[in-house]
């Protein structure tokens, strides 16, 4: 029962490596390790620009 | 509020803190696309590391994440001296303190399966990424089941362009 388990979920870990994006990371992996932390960085700004308007936009349509 | 590393790491350098960092800005440095927003550190649980620690992080306010509010947050060697683990809210976005890790233990026992990284003007440890999946592995968490295989892919691309 436990083997059966165990090839599940190294099945479900290849079907998870299967569906990463390779070329996202190979060019990240030309970057140095500063360029990473700032383009991490700016994305988490992105995230939360969105999660702002996200909020205001909540806000807003509460008040009607 | 987004916590950049340019910001967190130099003054614990500076101020001779020992710590590794891990979780997922440790992933960032060794390639992930993925999107986290705390840092974690390791840290030494050396009396003088400790006291480094709290007189570097004083400044930056910092308060216990998800605590009830007014709940009163020292950040004081004795605080940080009777705790182990804190995860913190400072004014420079969230910081995780780890005096011991599931699945790689302590400052001491991550030090050999930690690498050292240049960046920011400064030179860190961060933890390595074989590692580093074996920690999010001991985690057991299902979110982390994805960020498990982003790594695992990462270790064969790294391992790839080293061969």
């Amino acid at each position: 029962m436990l083997r059966v388990m165990n090839s599940a979920a190294a099945n479900a870990d290849r079907d998870y490596m299967r569906d990463v994006d390779r070329t996202l990371l190979r060019e990240n992996l030309k970057l140095s390790f500063e360029q990473r932390a700032r383009k991490h960085l700016r994305v988490l700004q992105m995230v939360e620009e969105l999660r702002r308007a996200g909020k205001k936009l909540r806000q807003k349509s509460d008040g009607r | 509020m987004a916590v950049d590393l340019a910001q967190v790491i130099p003054p614990l350098v500076r101020a001779k803190v020992d710590f590794i960092l891990i979780g997922g800005m440790a992933a960032i440095l060794h390639g992930s696309a993925r999107v986290t927003f705390d840092v974690d550190v390791v840290y030494s649980r050396t009396q003088g590391n400790i006291e480094r620690l709290a007189e570097v992080l004083s400044p930056f306010k910092p308060s216990l994440r998800g605590a009830p509010a007014g709940l009163p947050f020292t950040c004081d060697a004795k605080t940080i001296r009777n705790g182990l683990n804190f995860t913190l809210t400072t004014t420079l976005g969230d910081i995780d303190l780890l005096g011991e890790v599931a699945g790689g233990g302590t400052y001491s026992d991550l030090l050999q399966h930690s690498v050292d990284i240049e960046a920011f003007d400064v030179c860190f440890k961060c933890i390595d990424l074989p590692t580093l999946i074996r920690i999010k592995e001991a985690a057991g968490r299902p979110k982390d089941r994805e960020a498990i295989a982003e790594l695992r892919v990462l270790l064969e691309e790294t391992e790839q362009r080293q061969s």
